[in-house]
């Protein structure tokens, strides 16, 4: 158990996306494969959202709702928790 | 289908230049394509590319080019569906030119697919969409740096209000007559595949071209957002909407086929029937009732379906759609839907068959699928005046409107159950992320609202005419041989004989049998073919089904009707859609079991209840 980014996590300098509240941001360090293999890093790239860029927390839905979060400069994106999940952020 | 047959071996070389237009989903790429083809555009069925892709051929200085709509995508090198197509069309079908459809004010992220396509080898023209967007947003855009950074032309244009357009189409017309001589190319896949593209890339590509403002300006969007997007009122407003759409659809679709029956009407009396009488009346018999009641059945959705795209195609260009997904799938998810599905799920009450037609806004297969299976159980406007005529002629007045009422309860937890029980199968879960991009609130045009709907309308005309025909010569055959037989003797009678030992449990006796024969082509028909069934006026009809059919069965019957297919046409569209015989065949089978079990579990236990 030595990857360099769960040590990050455990410090607590990194965090899910999904534990940002709204007006939080934080910068991309990495988006797990989990159960979608590369299809979310590559979807979440296109969409701008990926290592060296800086995503925000708009609001969250409530009842376990989807997150929508600004990606970049210009391109706000619905996701589910369970997919920001994946993303792993680094608070600014 | 994938070896060589002639056919296919002739689609690889282009008589004329090709070109192709990509770009990210909600880029105003179709509606770019809208504005260069006009209403030239027919669907072409590529072989080996599993969804149909719009092209049309138009002359372009002169030249005749053929342009081809290529789906949505966020990334060549991408996993979803979508993206797959494109890289299978890109691969197997050579092209001269490929326009890059950028939104300009995501040029920083968007940037990737130029490059992308660069690295394919393909020659390109980039045309910087929504330009009247990106100025609003502050963003400055230096196309002649940009386009000596990436070697080819860069053009901002607006495919909306047609600012910079003649710009662009010209560049494309130079750059096809430089490659006059040279051949069509195919994508180098292996090319992009070996080329690390990182972010410090597409940076380097912009900077200096193009500029961001410091501090974006408060959009009308986040303004918006905040109510259209608030936790407790969100869903209210969206049900509003919803509502509104349907009762647009309702007060003038619904009517308009009245209207169109009108006129199909007064064409079969005053001019087939005239003519035919001339002929044998089998001939006359044959004609009227087997191939002219399709034609006017096909006739009668026109107005509906152009009606409904008009609202869709608002609804959807306003970035509404995409919100009301964001909004109904905290609910949908739980049941292997998503927000999409639910909001064509409701447009199902007016008329199946748009409904069958919107889901084109999902990008999943299996989520699609999912949703098609499900919208037929929408109690559909046709089935409502079956469903009133059994009501009036069975039960007290005063219980009417709950009877009615609970069929459309039914029809919603009959939808959300086959939902939950099938999206644990494996070809129906959703296995794409729900990543959703949200874009900026816009005001729809006209021109494509009006492009988007009579689009829409030559697609299902081409596609379910002649499925829609043929269902009504087969039941046309059924109910009138052998000759001079009426009512139960003939062998759609004898079918609903034959049928006695499976509906009778559910209280079904031939008669009705027979009328859900008919009912196989249109509900509409149903009434209507209840005379010919008994062989008494309407009027007689509803006095003999009142003393001869319970509640209880009259009950079922009804749950019956609004489970099993709705219409031939819905049968055609989830054909056409899908582009499966097997899953159409078996969307046919779930809804028949599915009401057959339905109808079984209420009649039983109606009877066990003691009613009679």
């Amino acid at each position: 158990m030595n990857d360099p980014v769960i040590d990050t996590a455990l410090e607590g300098r990194i965090v899910s996306l999904e534990s940002l509240q709204p007006g939080e941001s934080g910068i991309v360090e990495i988006v797990e494969a989990g159960q979608f293999e590369n299809g979310l890093s590559v979807r979440l790239r296109a969409l701008g959202l990926s290592s060296t860029h800086q995503v925000s927390m708009v609001r969250r839905g409530w009842f376990g709702g989807p997150l929508v979060v600004r990606a970049g400069k210009a391109t706000e994106i619905a996701i589910r928790r369970t997919e920001a999940e994946l993303v792993k952020v680094r608070k600014v | 289908m994938s070896h060589c047959s002639p056919a296919e071996a002739n689609l690889d070389l282009n008589d004329v230049p090709r070109i192709a237009m990509i770009g990210q989903p909600n880029t105003g790429k179709s509606m770019l394509y809208n504005r260069i083809t006009g209403a030239s555009a027919y669907v072409g069925n590529w072989p080996g590319i599993t969804v149909s892709l719009s092209n049309a051929r138009i002359r372009l200085n002169g030249r005749e080019t053929e342009f081809v709509d290529l789906p949505g995508i966020y990334d060549l090198e991408g996993f979803s569906e979508d993206e797959t197509v494109v890289a299978d069309f890109l691969k197997s079908y050579p092209v001269d030119l490929v326009i890059i459809v950028v939104n300009a004010s995501q040029i920083d992220r968007q940037i990737l697919m130029p490059l992308q396509v660069k690295q394919l080898g393909l020659p390109a023209v980039i045309m910087l969409n929504m330009a009247d967007e990106a100025r609003k947003n502050g963003i400055t855009i230096d196309t002649e740096a940009l386009s000596a950074r990436l070697g080819v032309p860069v053009h901002l244009i607006s495919a909306k209000y047609g600012e910079g357009y003649p710009e662009a189409i010209a560049s494309v017309d130079a750059m096809l007559e430089r490659r006059a001589s040279a051949p069509p190319v195919y994508a180098d896949y292996e090319a992009l595949r070996a080329t690390l593209m990182t972010e410090e890339t597409l940076a380097s590509t912009l900077s200096g071209a193009v500029v961001y403002p410091e501090t974006p300006p408060v959009t009308m969007t986040q303004k918006l957002d905040r109510f259209l997007l608030h936790p407790v009122f969100g869903l209210p407003l969206f049900f509003a909407v919803m509502l509104f759409v349907f009762y647009i659809v309702w007060t003038i679709g619904l009517p308009s086929q009245d209207w169109v029956g009108a006129i199909t009407d007064w064409i079969q009396n005053r001019i087939l029937e005239p003519v035919l009488s001339l002929g044998p009346s089998w001939l006359q018999n044959f004609v009227i009732n087997g191939i002219w009641l399709g034609v006017a059945t096909v006739a009668s959705f026109v107005p509906l379906i152009m009606l409904f795209f008009f609202c869709m195609a608002a609804v959807e260009d306003s970035g509404y759609l995409s919100r009301a997904a964001y909004l109904m799938d905290t609910w949908m998810r739980r049941i292997g839907l998503d927000g999409r599905s639910f909001v064509m799920q409701m447009m199902g009450f007016g008329c199946n068959v748009p409904a069958l037609m919107g889901t084109r806004v999902m990008r999943s297969q299996p989520l699609r699928l999912l949703t098609m299976l499900i919208i037929p159980f929408s109690l559909c406007s046709a089935r409502l005046a079956v469903f009133v005529f059994i009501i009036a002629a069975v039960f007290p007045p005063a219980q009417g409107p709950l009877v009615l009422f609970s069929f459309y309860v039914i029809s919603f937890v009959a939808a959300f159950i086959a939902a939950a029980i099938f999206s644990r199968s494996k070809q129906f879960k959703n296995t794409e992320p729900f990543v959703l991009e949200l874009p900026p609130y816009r005001v729809p045009t006209l021109r494509q609202v009006w492009l988007r709907g009579f689009g829409e309308l030559r697609e299902f005309l081409h596609r379910a005419t002649n499925f829609i025909v043929i269902g009504t010569i087969a039941v046309w055959f059924l109910t009138n041989f052998p000759t001079d037989a009426t009512g139960l003797d003939t062998w759609g009678g004898q079918l609903g004989e034959l049928l006695q030992p499976v509906m009778a449990p559910i209280g079904i006796n031939p008669y009705l049998t027979l009328a859900l024969i008919f009912g196989f082509i249109a509900k509409e028909v149903v009434i209507g073919s209840l005379s010919t069934i008994y062989a008494m006026s309407s009027g007689l009809v509803a006095h003999q089904i009142a003393t001869t059919v319970s509640p209880a069965a009259a009950y079922s019957f009804c749950l019956f009707c609004l489970l099993y297919t709705p219409c031939l046409t819905t049968v055609a569209t989830v054909r056409a859609e899908s582009r499966s015989t097997m899953f159409m065949v078996f969307s046919l089978v779930v809804s028949l079991v599915y009401a057959w079990l339905v109808a079984f579990a209420f009649y039983q236990g109606a009877l066990l209840l003691g009613f009679k």
